[in-house]
């Protein structure tokens, strides 16, 4: 992690870009963006209502059915005039629109898997291939042993044909990068296609 | 018995709902729909005298000193982001704050992801 002294400042007028790390919960999101990010991952809340269908809202914040749902977020300044952030996204599916929100404008997604529970990732699978956002599945491998061939897994999630498939440790700096320039080719191929 | 007056108004028994809406003034919408999670914010200028504003609003200036996205300045002011977006808002409409948002199109900006790629290997 580079120190915040070191940062170069980012001009008024830089360009952003987002990329969603999505996954069921305790999947690793946050262990992820925290390995790339030049900055500790920070947590910011957004305030949703029981009837909300969006975030951008606050109408009937004075009722009670209001509740906050927290996201996890990185930062890598590519340049002066380019930085992208990393956002982990909430874990509980009955989140859906925040994830809508998140994903408006997405670079790409990364589905993080445990491959011991696949299950809970089923849902993020479903989500970026219905919206048409190009993601690729990483599987985290958390204690460094395979638990199952990358092949196995990309049939058990029924993944579209083509959808790059890789394992990682999300705590290896190196091998989240992997990760992110996998997707990046892949959005870059799709952008090209 | 204690007076009313004597009970300190606690913001975490508040709650996450009270005090935003406070905050805000009763406003539910930012007074600009550009306001993105990533739009970069920098300050312009500093507020003259006559403008009235927050507590919170005057350290987004602070911190905005340095281009700051939208959902950083929520994240430092620990406020929920939709809160922060009203907040930026009156920012904008005082002049006081630039705003630069994403572009849309940028999955599929071959350049930028490009450049994006190349800044990745670099880390």
């Amino acid at each position: 992690m580079a120190s915040a002294d070191s940062r170069t400042v980012p001009s008024p007028d830089a360009a952003t870009g987002k990329i969603v790390v999505a996954g069921g919960f305790g999947v690793g999101k946050t262990t992820m963006v925290a390995s790339v990010s030049e900055i500790a991952p920070l947590r910011t809340e957004e305030l949703i209502t029981a009837t909300s269908a969006g975030v951008d809202d606050l109408a009937g914040i004075e009722g009670k059915s209001t509740t906050t749902v927290a996201m996890d977020f990185g930062r890598i300044t590519i340049s002066r005039d380019m930085v992208v952030y990393l956002f982990g996204t909430p874990g509980q599916n009955r989140f859906w629109f925040m994830w809508d929100d998140l994903s408006r404008g997405a670079l790409g997604a990364v589905v993080l898997v445990d491959a011991r529970r696949l299950d809970v990732s089923f849902a993020a699978v479903d989500f970026f291939e219905h919206r048409g956002i190009p993601f690729v599945v990483a599987v985290n491998c958390f204690d460094g042993r395979q638990v199952a061939r990358v092949d196995e897994i990309a049939t058990a999630l029924d993944l579209p044909p083509g959808t790059p498939t890789l394992l990682c440790d999300a705590r290896d700096r190196e091998s989240v990068k992997e990760v992110l320039l996998t997707l990046l080719h892949h959005v870059l191929k799709a952008a090209t296609a | 018995m204690r007076h009313w007056s004597e009970d300190s108004w606690d913001a975490q028994q508040g709650g996450p709902i009270v005090r935003p809406y406070a905050l805000t003034q009763g406003r539910t919408t930012p007074s600009r729909p550009d306001i993105e999670l990533i739009s970069m914010v920098s300050t312009v200028r500093l507020p003259g005298r006559t403008t009235r504003l927050q507590p919170e609003q005057l350290r987004a200036l602070a911190l905005c000193r340095t281009p700051t996205a939208v959902v950083e300045v929520a994240a430092h002011l620990a406020l929920p982001v939709c809160v922060v977006k009203i907040l930026l808002g009156d920012l904008l409409d005082h002049e006081l704050i630039a705003l630069s948002s994403p572009d849309a199109s940028a999955a599929t900006d071959v350049r930028f992801l490009q450049a994006v790629i190349d800044g990745i290997r670099r880390l």
